[in-house]
Order: structure tokens, then C-alpha cells, then sequence
């Protein structure tokens, strides 16, 4: 069984990140760009597959531009097998249907029976790209998930379900998994791995290799304005004798903050 | 007389300044947090007049007990934390956050102590502290270009640099330290910025600093490379620093292989890290060696020098990027993390090491380290012949034995030209040693200094010195 993996180039968590204006969005030029965390768990829980002998094949694919090819190639250098980029100027505005879209025809083109993909990408936080797949392709999915076991063609998965309980989901592949923190820890990759990834050729499909158009991937949503949030107000000191000042925070809690 | 200082005496906020990460507590009457370096003048003002002990605590990172009280008062540099421009920071600044405002505008402040998120610059300047990059970058030492400083007497002096002789009085130091990385004793320094640096505590309190910076290198490779045995991993490390560019030798045209840091981890430490990392086959030791580069990463190059080294070489774990560099700074930091959940599980204090050598003495002390027999875990800086082994008793008669085998292995680093403490100083806990390493003429001429420099010898009481009887004075 092909496995594909979802894999997004996202800012590092701790770059700071500036709005340029309300229009052009996020000044990414100073930003570090890493592969989206959960992402990453998804790899891993494919290779791990693949380690296992379940999956013969581990294909990553991740929709942008040609930088993105230093991540997809730390994926090659961690075990993945074949790296497809889906780079197109309809894809320049489209949102998370689009994207889905194309990731959707990508992994059915090549006839995988599994595609892994983080829960959300830190930078956005959508969280639609794993569901959208699952439902377009008519699978089955999971997301949310934080243990998986495949074998005989079914999978079963652990998944969160609120207040801190979890549902365990089986299914039938092919299906879309989504995967959250937990589930696994990544590996880092060997030399002889980094050391081949530099020459590991990356493919690069168009939304026309895909059988898309533009009008295919068109955005349903639209942006109205970039902003950042609003600063947090400033914290208050209290000064004084200690139980001068616990009364003084016992009364701003309950008048002010109404939280007790 | 002066006046008396804003003073708490709350036993309930004093508890939280009693101890540090030596784990012995200390007591103390009252504490002082003065807003700004006068008010910190005048608190050392109002207890020299009194004859009253004080204590500089910082953020309470030190594991020699430095900062811990033997009563009188307690001093904070805590909001003496202003930054005000990127090389010139109050004492009381942390100094990790500080670092990573540094490298985010491409500026390197090069110390690295594994505490550096939760110490203050201060306390890292008074206890010359180091870290993995020492190897090529050298203590803080190095990286400080002036201080302020609020002498015991209340004497502030400003912009104290490599320019600044002593104060009359204050006798000049001249003792051979031994030609390794160390943090044992008074510097033998004819200026006050070197004398205050490491000086632990007693000779000042340093208010604010003038940091050196250097441009963030461009790109930096973390590989963790795998051994067959601890003989091969000893070549290797030789191998590696033989063309290093390094604080101790610096070489300004360095080798192929130039680490800036090369770090050891035993079997005992490869068993802790077990559950993170895909351990080989075979594999006895390993080392963490961090690279600087230029372009591309140079991969080809160590990979070949690990082939040839004998090293596991395919094995070697590789991070080029700082995603990767976290998940192996993880793994690095699983270590003392997994010592002191033994220490949990063995209700017994561990007995840790910190001693360093020659580079001539390292296959000899390591020899010493390895027929241990308590149960233990080795790691740290090889690359400065600097390991530390800690020793995990599991009751009362192995904990007695430790202390033993502590003593006698740093009699046996002291006899190999070494130094008791390559790091984390000398405290309150290792003034034994430091009389051992120094002998008593260089003692005498410390104490001598201690009194120029503190007559009522009120500041850090204990550390470094055995003091004599306290003056006495109330709050």
C-alpha cells in the first residue's frame, strides 16, 4: 500500500509575525519557515507504517512554491520515498477546498490507500484540508487522531472526542487520518538520509496534471482584511500589605473581572 | 549613618529566596528587591554599616549554594532587569530571552549554560559561567567588556573595564590556575572587570554589563554520532579538536573539522535517551558536535571523518534546521532531566562532578570515570576534557560512598594539572576542594583580598572563603 502524507510549510512558531497591511497580509519575509508540527507526526506515523512492512511506499505532497523543497526534502531524508509539489497560479488565492482539491486528485492519481495528514497547520489553524480530502474522495476519515493501528485493510484510531474522553474509530481503507500531538515522536533523520536528500528529485504537478482548472480550485471564501489582534492591556500590580492587597484582588475579581 | 532601606520580613516571601539549585536552604532576616542601583548602594551602605551579613541572590540557578543565605539579609538584583540596548543590560536581566532577541537581529551572545533561560546576566558574569560553546567561544569571560558595580562598601563604580586597576588596597592575585577551563577561585587579574568576573558573589554586585557581540553564524549543523567503544570515541574527539578553532587554542586558519562544541554521552546516558532516538546496534558512546558553516552544510566532510574515525557512521543523527535542532537539543536535555528522576526514585541527593583536565589527562580520567562502580550516568563537555559524572546512590552507605569516590576523583583531577570545577564554581559546597586545588598560600592570599575588599567582610559569607566569626548586626 502507497501511504501519502499532507505536509505544509508553515512560519516557525516563535517567528514573530507582522501584518504588512490589511490587504497583502503577513510579511513572511524575515520568517523561518519549519513543516507544520502535526504535520510531521503524520510523516512519522507513515514511515513507521512503512518500517512496519504495512506500507510499500510513502509519498509526501504539499501545495506552494519552490521553497518549499527544503522541507519535503527533510521528509526524503527521514525515510519518505517520493516528493510531489503542486505548484500553480490558480492556486494562488484559492482556500481550503481548493487545496483539498488538489491534494485530493494528487494521492488518487497515484493510487494511495491512506493519506496522513496533521489536524491543522499552526498557521491558519483551518483545520478542513484532512475532512475536505476524506470527503471528496468519499473515505473514510479520522482526524484528531493520537493512535493508529492499520492492518488487514481496516484501521482503527483513537481520537478525541472533548471534555478529555477519547471515541475509538474503525474503519475500512482507504481512508484519511488526521493526527495530533501524542500520537508519536518524529525521528530525526541520518546522514546518509540528508546526505541523499539533497539530490532526491521533488515532482512538480500543475493544477492541469491534476485534471483541474482554475475555476476548479476558485475560492468560496473570501478574505475581508488582514489585522493583528488586538495588544493585550496591561497587567496591574497591586501594592500594599499583604492582606490589604488580597482584599483589594478578592474585590477587583469580583466587581471587575466577575470571574468569582 | 545611613537610612534603612525598604526592607520585607515576610518568612512566607523570604522562603522563596532560601534556596537554589544546589538544593541546601539557607536563612535569612530579611530581604531587599531595591528598584535601582541606588537604592541597591544604599541597602549595602546601611548593612555595611552594621556589620551585617548579605547575600546577592539573582535568579537562584547556581548549584554551589552561592546564593544561599547564611542569615543577615538578602539582596535581589531581580528588577535591576532593563535592557537598554542590545549590548548593554542590567544585572538582574534573564539572559536566554535576552540571547534570542540577539540572534532574532542576527547578534550572538555566545555563552550558553544549560540555565541561560532562567539565570540573570549577572549571576552568569559572577560565576563565569559556560556552557557546550565554551569549546570554541570561551566562558562569559570572554564576551564581557565592562560592568557596572556596587562595591561591599557601597562604593558604585561605573563602566569597571579590562582598563580599570584594582582599588587601592586591593592586593593583586598571582596564582597559576591551571591551563583548563575553570571556575575555582579569584582570577589572578590586574584589573577589576577580570577580578569581579567569577568572583561568585563576595567581591561586588554587578548591576549592569557591557556585553561583545558577534554576527549569528549562518548556519549551524547538530549531528549526534554513535561509537563502538569509548577508546574510539576518544580518538575521535582528538581527531575533531585537533584543527578546531578554540578558546583555549585559538587557530584562526581552523582544520576541516572545526566544531564549535563537542559533547559526550556514556552508556549509562544513550540507556536514558533510549526512548527518543533509534539507538544502533553496538553502540557503547556517542557525541553531539555542532558545527558553524558557511553555504551548505558540510555533510560529505564529517561523514567521511566519522567512516574513518571507526564512529557508526550511517547512524549519525543529522539537524540542519532549528526544527531539528530542538528535537536534538530534546533528547540532550532528557539527560538531566532523567538524573534527577533517579534521584526522585532513589530518595538520595546525587553527587555530580565538575571537573576538567588537561587535554593530555582525558583518556586517564575518563579511565577513572568508566571503573565506577556506583550506579551512575557520564556525560558533558568533552571537548574541554569537562564530563560530568553524576553519581546515583540508592542509600545511605552507597550516598557515603559517592562523596568518597567524589573526593578522591577530584583529588585525581587536581593531581592531573585539572581543576575542581570547570563550570559551576566553588559556592558554599566545594570550599574543601578549592583548598585543596589552590593549596594554603593562595588561600591566605584570597582571604587577604576578600578583607581589602569587604573589611567587615559582609558580602557572600561562606562562599568561596570560610569566613570568620560573623560581625553580628540586626535588622
Amino acid at each position: 500500500m502507497k501511504i501519502g502524507v499532507c505536509l505544509k510549510q508553515v512560519p516557525a512558531t516563535d517567528s514573530p509575525i507582522k501584518v504588512k497591511d490589511a490587504v497583502s497580509g503577513v510579511d513572511l519575509a524575515a520568517v523561518k519557515m519549519v513543516i507544520n508540527p502535526y504535520d510531521e507526526f503524520a510523516l512519522e506515523e507513515a514511515l513507521k507504517l512503512k518500517d512496519a512492512g504495512i506500507a510499500t511506499q510513502v509519498i509526501v505532497y504539499t501545495v506552494g512554491p519552490a521553497d518549499a523543497d527544503a522541507r519535503l526534502k527533510d521528509a526524503v531524508a527521514r525515510g519518505a520515498d517520493i516528493l510531489v509539489r503542486i505548484d500553480d497560479p490558480g492556486l494562488a488565492a484559492a482556500d481550503s477546498l481548493g487545496f483539498a482539491k488538489a491534494l485530493a486528485a494528487a494521492a488518487k492519481a497515484d493510487g494511495v490507500g491512506l493519506i496522513l495528514a496533521g489536524k491543522q497547520a499552526v498557521d491558519t489553524d483551518n483545520a478542513q484540508v484532512p475532512a475536505m480530502i476524506a470527503e471528496l474522495l468519499g473515505w473514510a476519515q479520522a482526524t484528531e487522531c493520537d493512535k493508529l493501528e492499520v492492518a488487514g485493510g481496516g484501521f482503527k484510531a483513537w481520537v478525541a472526542a472533548g471534555g478529555g474522553t477519547r471515541d475509538v474509530l474503525q474503519g475500512s481503507l482507504p481512508a484519511v487520518i488526521s493526527t495530533d500531538k501524542g500520537i508519536n515522536s518524529p525521528r530525526s533523520p541520518n546522514i546518509k538520509g540528508v546526505m541523499a536528500s539533497k539530490k532526491a528529485p521533488v515532482a512538480v504537478k500543475d493544477l492541469a496534471a491534476l485534471g483541474l482548472s482554475a475555476g476548479d480550485v476558485a475560492a468560496k471564501v473570501s478574505l475581508k482584511a488582514w489585522g493583528a489582534p488586538p495588544p493585550r492591556p496591561a497587567g496591574r500590580i497591586l501594592q500594599g500589605a499583604p492582606a490589604q492587597v488580597a482584599k483589594e484582588l478578592v474585590g477587583l475579581l469580583r466587581s471587575e473581572a466577575k470571574v468569582i | 549613618m545611613s537610612s534603612k532601606p525598604a526592607l520585607i520580613t515576610d518568612p512566607d516571601i523570604i522562603l522563596g529566596y532560601l534556596t537554589d539549585a544546589s538544593n541546601t536552604h539557607g536563612r535569612a532576616e530579611a530581604l531587599a528587591v531595591p528598584a535601582d542601583v541606588d537604592a541597591l548602594a544604599a541597602t549595602l551602605r546601611w548593612a555595611q554599616d552594621r556589620g551585617m551579613p548579605v547575600t546577592v541572590t539573582a535568579r537562584r540557578t547556581g548549584t554551589t549554594g552561592a546564593a544561599v543565605p547564611d542569615g543577615g539579609l538578602l539582596l535581589s538584583t531581580e528588577r535591576l532587569s532593563q535592557v537598554e540596548a542590545p549590548d548593554i543590560v542590567g544585572g538582574g536581566a534573564l539572559l536566554g530571552p535576552h540571547q534570542d532577541t540577539l540572534e532574532a537581529a542576527g547578534q550572538h551572545f555566545p555563552p550558553d549554560p544549560t540555565s541561560r533561560y532562567e539565570c540573570s546576566v549577572g549571576g552568569a558574569i559572577v560565576c563565569n559561567a559556560s556552557g557546550a560553546r565554551s569549546f570554541r567561544y570561551g566562558a562569559t569571560r570572554g564576551w564581557i567588556d565592562w560592568v557596572d558595580v556596587v562595591l561591599p562598601t557601597g562604593e558604585r563604580l561605573e563602566r569597571v573595564s579590562r582598563d580599570t586597576p584594582l582599588p587601592a588596597g586591593w592586593p593583586r592575585l598571582r596564582w597559576a590556575e591551571p591551563p583548563v577551563k575553570t571556575a575555582a577561585g579569584y582570577a589572578p587579574a590586574d584589573n577589576l572587570l577580570d577580578l569581579l568576573i567569577g568572583s561568585e558573589g563576595t567581591l561586588g554586585v554587578i548591576t549592569r554589563a557591557g556585553l561583545r557581540l558577534r554576527p549569528a553564524p549562518a548556519g549551524v549543523l547538530t549531528m549526534l554520532a554513535f561509537f563502538p567503544d569509548l577508546e574510539t570515541t576518544l580518538r575521535f574527539v582528538d581527531q575533531a579538536r585537533s584543527g578546531a578553532d578554540r578558546a583555549r587554542a585559538p587557530r584562526p586558519k581552523p582544520g576541516p573539522l572545526n566544531p564549535r562544541a563537542i559533547e559526550y554521552f556514556d552508556p549509562n546516558a544513550l540507556e536514558m535517551i533510549r526512548a527518543r532516538v533509534d539507538l544502533p546496534a553496538g553502540a557503547t558512546d556517542a557525541l553531539l558536535l555542532e558545527v558553524e558553516h558557511e553555504g551548505e552544510a558540510p555533510l560529505d566532510r564529517w561523514f567521511e571523518a566519522l567512516v574513518e574515525g571507526g564512529a557508526l557512521a550511517e547512524h549519525t543523527v543529522v539537524a540542519e534546521d532549528e526544527q531539528g535542532q530542538r528535537r536534538l537539543a530534546a533528547i540532550r536535555h532528557a539527560l538531566p532531566a532523567g538524573t534527577n528522576e533517579r534521584v526522585v526514585a532513589n530518595r538520595m541527593p546525587k553527587v555530580g562532578t565538575d571537573f576538567a583536565v588537561p587535554d593530555a589527562a582525558l583518556a586517564e580520567m575518563m579511565a577513572e570515570y568508566r571503573a565506577v562502580t556506583l550506579p551512575h550516568v557520564c556525560f558533558g563537555h568533552i571537548g574541554d576534557n569537562h564530563l560530568h559524572l553524576n553519581l546515583l546512590p540508592r542509600d545511605a552507605t552507597e550516598l557515603a560512598e559517592a562523596r568518597s569516590t567524589y573526593r578522591r576523583l577530584a583529588e585525581r583531577a587536581v593531581a592531573l594539572g585539572g581543576t575542581v570545577s570547570a563550570e559551576h564554581g566553588i559556592g558554599k559546597l566545594k570550599r574543601a576542594l578549592l583548598a585543596h586545588q589552590v593549596g594554603p598560600e593562595t588561600l591566605g592570599a584570597f582571604a587577604a583580598l576578600k578583607a581589602a575588599a569587604d573589611p567587615a567582610w559582609i558580602l557572600g559569607r561562606g562562599t568561596l572563603l570560610e569566613p570568620p566569626p560573623a560581625p553580628g548586626g540586626a535588622v
